[in-house]
C-alpha cells in the first residue's frame, strides 16, 4: 500500500519535473510569459490618459437670432473640454465639416428662446456628432447636458442680477407705498373714511405700477419651478404672491363703501396691506442680499472615496489584467500539454507504461500550477514595486484568489487539450476564451451592462472571479465575496474531474 | 516452441471501421526467445504490438501476454514489459539523463538508481552524451535512448517496434548484437522490422502481409519451406550432359529429382540435408568423372525468402 502510494508520488513528480524543465528550457517563452505581460501593463500605465477629450465645436446660430450675443459670450467661457471653433449661420457647411471630421461637434442654438420661455417652454440646444463609439456618444450626451446646465445657470445668473438691480428701485416704491399705507390706516382709525379711501386709491395705483415693473420678472423666475429649478423660483414666487396679496387687499379696500360709523373692516385690511408691504420689503432686502451664485445653484458636489488611498486610473485595470493574463497563460500552457503528448507520440508510451491518467494529470496540474504561480508572484511584484499598485487587503486572500483562478484555468486548458486535435486548434480555443474574457469578465465593461442571461458566460470565466476579488482585495482592502472563493474551488474540482475522465478515456484501450 | 509461452494469440483480429488491420493472428512465443515480426510497411505489425501491449482492444479473438489479456493488464504486468515505439517519443527538450530518469520514474524504479542508469547508458553507448538534449542527438542516438528507456525497468518482455528503421547498417548490426545479448540475459524480445535480413538473428520469425500472418517458424525452417529443402550449388569445368542430369535427379539424396541448370556450368540441387548430401554428391561426380570446380551449400537470402512467401500469399489470395 505504502509502496504503491510512494510509486505514485514518484510518477507524479516525474511529470512535475519534466514539465518544469521543459518550460524552463525555453528562455524566450519565459521572457514572453513574465516580461511580456508586465510590459503590456507598464505601457498601458504610461500611455493611459485620464483627461477627457476636448471636442472641436462649431455653433450654429440661426440668422436673426436674438441670442447671438449671448452665445458669443457663453462660448468664450467654455474652454474646458470644448474647443470652440466659431459661430456660423451656415448649417450645411457645418454639417459637412462634421462629416469630414474637421469638427467633432456642431451645436445648433434655438432661434428665439425668449418666445419659448414666455410660452413656458424650454429652449433646445441640439448637439450633432458623427461618433460611432457608444462611449463617445455617451460622453457627448453628458457633455451636452453639462453645457446646457452651465448655459442655464449663466442665463439665470444674468437675469437674476438684473432683477436684483431693478429690485433696488422697487424697494424705493415699496417705502413710499408703506408711508401711504400707514396714512390710509391712520385716516381710517381717525374715522376719516373718505380720506382713507382716497389715499388707498393712490396706493393702489402705485402698487399697480410696481406690479407692472416687477411682476413679469418675478413671474418669470416663479415659473422656473415648472422646469425643476426651485432655488430661484421659490423666493420669486413668494415675492410675487405677496405683491398679489397686497393688490387684492387694496382692491377690496378701495371697493368698500366708506361708512364712518364702522370702519373696522377697512382698518383691518389697511393693517394687512401695511404688514404685507413690510414683509415684501423685507423679502426684497433678503432677495438682494442672497448671493446670486447660491440662489442659482445652491448645491455643488464633490466626489470622495472611502478608500484609504488615492488610486490612479491604471490601478483600476491592474487586477483585471493580472487575472486575465494569468488565466490566459495557464489555459495556454495546459491546452498545449496533452495535445502535445498525443501529437508527439508520448501518449502511446504512457499508455504502455504503468502510469494512470490521474497521475499524469496530477503531475501536469502541479507543475503548471507551480510555474504559473511563480509567474503570478513575479508579475505581482512587478506591478506592486514597479508600478506603485496599492495592496490594501490581505496577501492571504490575494494568494487564494490567484490559486483559484489558476486552478480553474488549468482545468479549462486541460479540457481544451483533450478536445483539440492539433496545437493550432488548441490555441484557437484558448484565444476564443481570451476574447470572451475581454468582453465578459468585467475587464473593460462592468458586468451590470450585460443582459443577465449573458452574465452566465461571465461567471464561467475564472478571470471574472479574479477581477472582482482582486479589485476588492487590492483596491478596497476587502476580502471579497466568499461565494466567489467557493465557486472557484468548485469549478476547479469540476474541471479537474472532467479532464481526468477525458484523459482516462483517451489513455484507455481503443 | 515447447518452452513457457509468454505471448499467445488466438484468431486475434483488429478492425478500424471496415479496414482489417490484423486478421486472425495466431502466435505462440516462448519465453527467452527473439521473435522477429517481418512485413512491409502498413501490414499490421505496429497494430499487433499495440494489441499485445493493451493499447488497443481486439475486435475479436484473444491475446494473452503473461497469461493475461493485455487490455486487462495491471501495473505489475505492465511493469514487466518494455516498449520501444517505432518513432522517437521521448521529450526533445530534456537531456538524455532526464529522459531516462523520467522513464525510470514512470516504471517505478526506486530513486537510488543513479548507478543503474549509468550502466544502461553505457550499454547503449550514450554515457558520453548524458547532458545532451534529446533534440541534439542523431537519429541513431535517439533510437538508443529509446531502447534504454524501454530497458530501464529491466523488463522480462521487450517490444521493439522497428528499432532499426532509418539507421545505418553498422549500427543496425550493433543493435542486433545487443538484442542477442538481452536474449541471453533472459529477456524475451518481440521485434518488428522491415529489414528481412534481420530475420537471421531471430529464433522465430513471423511474416505478415496485409494484416495476415502468412508464415511463422524458425528462420531455417522458413528458408527450407521456400526452397523446398537445402540447396547445393555444383560448378563444373564443363557443362554436364542432359543424361547425367537425369541420373543425378534420380539419386536418393536429391529431393524429388529437383536439379536445375544455372549459368556458368552451375547446377542447383535441392537436397534434404546439405551436410549429408554434399559428400554423396561429390562421390557421385567422381563416379561419373565430372570435373568439379566447386560445390557448396547455397544459403538463400531472407529477402528472397520473404519475396517468395509474399508472392505465394498473393497468388493464393
Amino acid at each position: 500500500m505504502f509502496n504503491s502510494f510512494f510509486s505514485s508520488l514518484i510518477r507524479i513528480f516525474a511529470f512535475v519535473r519534466k514539465e518544469v524543465l521543459t518550460i524552463v528550457r525555453q528562455p524566450r517563452l519565459l521572457f514572453s510569459l513574465i516580461l511580456g505581460p508586465f510590459l503590456i501593463l507598464l505601457i498601458f500605465g504610461i500611455g493611459y490618459r485620464d483627461t477627457p477629450r476636448t471636442l472641436r465645436t462649431l455653433v450654429i446660430v440661426p440668422e436673426g437670432s436674438p441670442i447671438l450675443g449671448l452665445v458669443e459670450q457663453y462660448t468664450a467661457s467654455f474652454t474646458n473640454r470644448i474647443e470652440f471653433l466659431g459661430i456660423t449661420t451656415d448649417a450645411t457647411n457645418a454639417t459637412s465639416q462634421l462629416r469630414e471630421g474637421n469638427v467633432d461637434l456642431v451645436v445648433v442654438a434655438p432661434l428665439n428662446p425668449m418666445v419659448e420661455w414666455e410660452n413656458n417652454e424650454q429652449s433646445l440646444f441640439s448637439l450633432y456628432h458623427a461618433e460611432v463609439d457608444p462611449f463617445e456618444v455617451a460622453y457627448i450626451q453628458v457633455l451636452g447636458d453639462r453645457v446646457a446646465e452651465a448655459i442655464n445657470k449663466q442665463v439665470l445668473l444674468a437675469a437674476l442680477e438684473e432683477t436684483k438691480r431693478e429690485s433696488a428701485q422697487w424697494q424705493e416704491s415699496v417705502s413710499e407705498a408703506k408711508v401711504k399705507a400707514t396714512t390710509v390706516r391712520q385716516e381710517l382709525e381717525r374715522g376719516n373714511g373718505a380720506l382713507g379711501q382716497e389715499t388707498a386709491v393712490l396706493l393702489q395705483q402705485d402698487m399697480g405700477l410696481l406690479s407692472l415693473a416687477a411682476g413679469s420678472s418675478l413671474l418669470l423666475f416663479a415659473n422656473l419651478a415648472a422646469t425643476g429649478d426651485t432655488n430661484v423660483a421659490l423666493p420669486a414666487a413668494t415675492l410675487h404672491s405677496r405683491l398679489e396679496s397686497i393688490q387684492d387687499n387694496l382692491d377690496t379696500l378701495v371697493a368698500m363703501e366708506a361708512d364712518d360709523t364702522d370702519l373696522s373692516q377697512e382698518i383691518a385690511l389697511a393693517e394687512q396691506v401695511e404688514r404685507d408691504l413690510t414683509e415684501f420689503d423685507t423679502l426684497l432686502t433678503q432677495f438682494q442680499e442672497i448671493d446670486s451664485q447660491v440662489l442659482v445653484a445652491p448645491f455643488r458636489s464633490e466626489t470622495l472615496s472611502v478608500g484609504l488611498q488615492r488610486l490612479d486610473p491604471t490601478h483600476f485595470y491592474i487586477p483585471a489584467v493580472i487575472s486575465l493574463l494569468l488565466q490566459h497563460i495557464a489555459i495556454t500552457m495546459a491546452c498545449l500539454s496533452i495535445v502535445g503528448e498525443r501529437r508527439g507520440g508520448t501518449l502511446e508510451f504512457l499508455q504502455a507504461a504503468p502510469v494512470s491518467a490521474l497521475e499524469t494529470l496530477l503531475g501536469k496540474y502541479i507543475s503548471f500550477f507551480l510555474l504559473t504561480a511563480v509567474l503570478g508572484a513575479i508579475l505581482t511584484g512587478l506591478v506592486i514595486w514597479g508600478m506603485g499598485m496599492p495592496m490594501l487587503g490581505s496577501w492571504g486572500n490575494y494568494a487564494l484568489t490567484i490559486a483559484g483562478v489558476l486552478s480553474v484555468s488549468l482545468g479549462i486548458g486541460f479540457i481544451i487539450s483533450l478536445a483539440a486535435q492539433t496545437n493550432s486548434q488548441a490555441i484557437q480555443y484558448a484565444m476564443i476564451i481570451l476574447l470572451a474574457s475581454i468582453f465578459f469578465s468585467g475587464f473593460f465593461l462592468p458586468l451590470y451592462r450585460l443582459w443577465e442571461p449573458v452574465r452566465v458566460i461571465s461567471w464561467l470565466l475564472p478571470a471574472t472571479y479574479g477581477t472582482d476579488l482582486l479589485q476588492n482585495i487590492m483596491l478596497r482592502g476587502q476580502p471579497g465575496d466568499m461565494v466567489l472563493y467557493v465557486a472557484l474551488l468548485l469549478f476547479s474540482l469540476l474541471f479537474f474531474l472532467i479532464a481526468a475522465r477525458q484523459l482516462r478515456r483517451q489513455m484507455a484501450r481503443l | 516452441m515447447d518452452n513457457v509461452l509468454v505471448i499467445e494469440t488466438t484468431n486475434l483480429t483488429k478492425k478500424f471501421g471496415e479496414q482489417t488491420a490484423v486478421d486472425q493472428l495466431n502466435l505462440e512465443i516462448p519465453a527467452g526467445s527473439i521473435f522477429g515480426f517481418i512485413g512491409p510497411s502498413g501490414c499490421g505489425k505496429t497494430t499487433t504490438v499495440r494489441l499485445l501491449l493493451g493499447i488497443y482492444e481486439p475486435t475479436s479473438g484473444s491475446a494473452r501476454v503473461f497469461n493475461t489479456a493485455p487490455h486487462a493488464f495491471n501495473r505489475q504486468e505492465q511493469g514487466k514489459i518494455g516498449y520501444m515505439p517505432q518513432m522517437f517519443v521521448l521529450y526533445p527538450d530534456l537531456t538524455v539523463w532526464e529522459n531516462l530518469n523520467f522513464a525510470a520514474s514512470l516504471y517505478g524504479v526506486p530513486l537510488r538508481r543513479h548507478k543503474q542508469l549509468h550502466e544502461l547508458l553505457q550499454l547503449v553507448n550514450l554515457e558520453e552524451h548524458v547532458g545532451k538534449r534529446a533534440n541534439q542527438l542523431s537519429g541513431g542516438m535517439q533510437r538508443r535512448l529509446s531502447l534504454a528507456a524501454a530497458l530501464v525497468h529491466k523488463p522480462s518482455l521487450l517490444f521493439l517496434d522497428e528499432p532499426t528503421t532509418g539507421i545505418d547498417p553498422v549500427l543496425r548490426r550493433k543493435f542486433w548484437d545487443h538484442f542477442v545479448e538481452l536474449q541471453q540475459m533472459g529477456h524475451t524480445l518481440f521485434v518488428t522490422t522491415q529489414y528481412v535480413g534481420e530475420a537471421a538473428y531471430c529464433d522465430y520469425v513471423g511474416v505478415m502481409n496485409n494484416g495476415r500472418l502468412i508464415a511463422i517458424d524458425t528462420p531455417e525452417a522458413l528458408r527450407r519451406r521456400v526452397q523446398g529443402g537445402d540447396v547445393l550449388h555444383l560448378r563444373t569445368q564443363e557443362e554436364v550432359a542432359y543424361t547425367l542430369l537425369r541420373q543425378l535427379g534420380e539419386q536418393p539424396f536429391v529431393l524429388n529429382g529437383r536439379v536445375s541448370r544455372l549459368p556458368e556450368s552451375t547446377l542447383q540441387i535441392i537436397v534434404e540435408e546439405a551436410s549429408t548430401a554434399l559428400p554423396l554428391l561429390l562421390e557421385w561426380c567422381q563416379e561419373q568423372e565430372i570435373a568439379v570446380e566447386s560445390a557448396s551449400e547455397y544459403v538463400l537470402p531472407f529477402d528472397d525468402i520473404f519475396v517468395e512467401l509474399i508472392e505465394k500469399e498473393t497468388a493464393h489470395v
